[in-house]
C-alpha cells in the first residue's frame, strides 16, 4: 500500500474529527477534538490548564469489516515506522506486530528476535 | 540506575513476557528526542537561558553547569495487571539542579512523556524556584502511560504508582527530591507515593518522611490553600501592579483565557475587588458580556456542563473577537503560545498576567513591549503553586498545620517580594520583565555557586 495513502487512511479512520494531529498533552486530552484554542501541530503542548482526563483518540468503528480494515492500516503503519527503529528491531521480522516498549536507544537483546 | 546527562538505553537481557501477547502498545507520539525531525524542546529552553545569560554576563563556568541536567533517571519496571498479565512501564525522573535546595517538581502520567520533554520541564522548575526564593532545585518526572480508566483500573494505577516509587528508591526523598502532582496525577497518587516511600523506611524514620511529596490530600498532610494557590498568586500580583500604577481595580475589567484551576480561581478572586470579567474563553469557545460575567455562576455552570459552552448570560464570540476584547487586564491561564505575532497586535489591554506556562511566544513578547503593554511573566506570575507546595513541605517538617489565612498571608509576602526583585532588575538592566525574571533566577544561582565553589 502506498505510504502516503496509508497514513491518510489512518488519519481518516482514527482522527477524522481533529483533522490535524496535535502532539504533547493534546494527544491524550479528552478535549482534543473540540478544542478551540489555537495550537501548532508541529509544536507539542507541554502545559495546559484545560487538559482533561486522558483518553486515546476516538475510533469510529461500526463493524467487524471496519475493524479488520483498521487493523491492517495500523499494521502497515507500524511496519513503515519500524524502519526508523534502532537496534535489533530494525531488522526483526516481528517488528510490525511487536508490542514491547521500544526505548529511544534501541533494543539490543531480545529473545523474541527473529 | 543513575546516569549523568545521558539517557539510559535498554540493556535488559531478560525475556519480556506478557507484553507481546496481551500488552497495549503505547506509541511514543513525540518520538525520540533529538531525532532530527523536530527541534528538541530542551534546546528551546537552553535558547531562552542563553538570552538572559548573555544579557547578565553570567559566569562562563556556571553557565556550563546550568546548561546541563544533573541526573537523568530512567526506570523500566514490571507491574501485574488485574488479569494476571505483566506489563512493563517506563518512568523518568530528571533532576536539573539542586544547588539551592532539594530537587522539586511534578510527576506526570501521559503517553507523550519522554526524556527530552522532562529535561525541559525540570530546567524550568529550577528557574521558577530560584525566582521565588524558595530553597528548592528543579526536577520533573513521569511515566509513559495513558492512565485513562478505560485502560487501567484504579487498582492497577495504584500498583503502577507504588512500583514506580519503589523503582525510584532513594532517588527521591524528603530532603533530596520531592515530587508533586502534574498532568494526570493528583493528591491520591501523591498519597500512594508517600505511603510506599514510608514502607521503604525503617519504622522509626517513617513519621519524619511524610514530606517526601507535596500536593497530598489534606488529611494525609496536605496544605490548605494549595488548590487555589496559583490563581491566588496571580491575583496578588495584579493587586500589587494596580497599587503601583495607581490603578483602581474596583470597576476595572478583565478577560480570562482558560477556565480550569488557575483561570477559574483567578476570576473568582478578582471579583471581591469589584473587577468585572467581560470575556472568558475555554476549550469549548469564548463568551462575552460587557456588563460582566459572574465567575461563581460560571463555575457552577461549567461544573454541571463540563465546559462554559451554552452559558445563558453571555454572548458566544469567536477566538479572534475574544483576543480583541477591550479590557484592563488579560489573564491567559490555558496553554502555551497564545499571544503571538498574530494575536499580540489585537490585544486591547493594559496588563497581561501570565497564569499559564509560556502563553506568549518571542514574537508576541516583542510586540507587547513595543505597544507598552505591561506583562507579569509566567515564571513569576504562576509561581503561587510551587510556593504553597513549599509551605506544605515546611508544615510537614515542623508537624504543623497552618490555617488558610496564614498560608495566604505568607504566599502574598513571598510572591510580592519576588515581584519587587524582578521590578528592580528590569529597571537596573533596562530590560523587559521576562528577561528580568530570568536574570533574577540566574543571579541567585550564580551567587550560590560562587559562594560554595566547585568540588573538589
Amino acid at each position: 500500500m502506498d505510504t502516503a495513502q496509508t497514513r491518510k487512511n489512518f488519519q481518516e479512520v482514527f482522527i477524522a474529527p481533529e483533522k490535524k494531529v496535535y502532539r504533547g498533552l493534546c494527544s491524550a486530552c479528552m478535549n482534543n477534538s473540540g478544542c478551540t484554542f489555537p495550537r501548532n501541530s508541529k509544536r507539542p503542548v507541554l502545559n495546559c490548564d484545560e487538559f482533561a482526563e486522558a483518553s486515546l483518540p476516538r475510533m469510529k468503528l461500526t463493524g467487524a469489516g471496519v475493524l479488520e480494515a483498521v487493523n491492517s492500516i495500523v499494521r502497515s503503519i507500524q511496519i513503515e515506522e519500524s524502519n526508523t527503529f534502532a537496534g535489533l528491531c530494525r531488522t526483526c521480522r516481528l517488528n510490525g506486530t511487536c508490542e514491547y516498549p521500544k526505548p529511544e536507544g534501541g533494543v539490543w537483546r531480545c529473545e523474541d528476535f527473529e | 540506575m543513575k546516569t549523568a546527562n545521558k539517557p539510559r538505553t535498554s540493556g535488559s537481557g531478560t525475556k519480556r513476557n506478557g507484553a507481546a501477547a496481551n500488552g497495549k502498545k503505547m506509541p511514543d507520539v513525540n518520538g525520540p528526542a533529538g531525532d532530527g525531525k523536530r527541534p528538541s524542546l530542551y534546546a528551546n529552553v537552553i535558547k531562552q537561558f542563553d538570552k538572559a545569560a548573555d544579557m547578565m554576563r553570567l559566569d562562563g563556568n556556571i553557565r556550563k553547569i546550568l546548561a546541563s541536567t544533573m541526573n537523568e533517571i530512567i526506570v523500566n519496571f514490571p507491574v501485574k495487571m488485574d488479569d494476571g498479565r505483566i506489563e512493563i512501564f517506563r518512568g523518568y525522573r530528571v533532576q536539573h539542579n539542586d544547588v539551592l535546595g532539594p530537587f522539586k517538581g511534578g510527576l506526570r502520567y501521559h503517553p507523550a512523556v519522554n526524556i527530552d520533554e522532562v529535561r525541559a520541564l525540570a530546567t524550568w522548575m529550577t528557574w521558577k524556584s530560584a525566582i521565588a526564593e524558595i530553597p528548592y532545585g528543579g526536577a520533573k518526572g513521569g511515566i509513559q502511560i495513558d492512565p485513562s480508566r478505560q485502560k487501567y483500573s484504579i487498582n492497577e494505577l495504584e500498583r503502577i504508582t507504588r512500583r514506580f516509587t519503589f523503582a525510584l528508591g532513594n532517588n527521591i526523598g524528603p530532603e533530596y527530591d520531592i515530587p508533586a502532582p502534574d498532568v494526570n496525577t493528583n493528591p491520591q497518587i501523591m498519597a500512594w507515593i508517600m505511603d510506599t516511600y514510608l514502607q521503604m523506611m525503617p519504622p522509626h524514620e517513617r513519621q519524619r518522611c511524610i514530606h517526601v511529596v507535596t500536593g497530598k490530600p489534606i488529611k494525609s498532610g496536605g496544605s490548605l490553600g494549595r488548590d487555589k494557590a496559583t490563581g491566588q498568586g496571580v491575583v496578588y500580583l495584579i493587586e500589587r501592579w494596580a497599587e503601583e500604577q495607581g490603578f483602581d481595580l474596583d470597576g476595572s475589567t478583565y478577560i480570562v483565557q482558560g477556565f480550569g484551576n488557575v483561570g477559574s480561581w483567578a476570576a473568582r478572586l478578582m471579583k471581591p475587588h469589584g473587577a468585572k470579567m467581560v470575556a472568558v474563553e475555554d476549550v469549548a469557545g469564548a463568551l462575552y458580556n460587557p456588563e460582566g460575567i459572574d465567575p461563581d455562576d460560571l463555575i457552577a455552570y461549567a461544573k454541571e456542563h463540563s465546559d462554559i459552552f451554552g452559558y445563558p448570560d453571555a454572548k458566544p464570540i469567536d477566538h479572534m473577537a475574544f483576543m480583541g476584547t477591550k479590557a484592563d487586564i488579560f489573564i491567559p491561564a490555558a496553554l502555551e503560545s497564545q499571544i503571538t505575532a498574530l494575536t499580540a497586535p489585537m490585544l486591547k489591554v493594559r496588563l497581561v498576567a501570565e497564569g499559564a506556562n509560556g502563553p506568549t511566544d518571542p514574537d508576541g513578547d516583542r510586540i507587547l513591549l513595543e505597544r507598552g503593554i505591561h506583562l507579569i511573566p509566567d515564571i513569576l506570575c504562576n509561581s503561587g503553586g510551587v510556593i504553597v507546595s513549599y509551605f506544605e513541605w515546611l508544615q510537614n517538617k515542623r508537624s504543623e498545620f497552618w490555617d488558610l489565612d496564614e498560608v495566604d498571608a505568607k504566599l502574598k509576602k513571598k510572591i510580592v517580594s519576588a515581584y519587587e526583585r524582578v521590578q528592580g532588575v528590569a529597571h537596573h538592566y533596562k530590560t523587559d520583565w521576562r528577561n528580568a525574571a530570568y536574570i533574577v533566577a540566574l543571579t541567585r544561582l550564580e551567587n550560590v555557586y560562587k559562594e560554595r565553589g566547585i568540588f573538589p
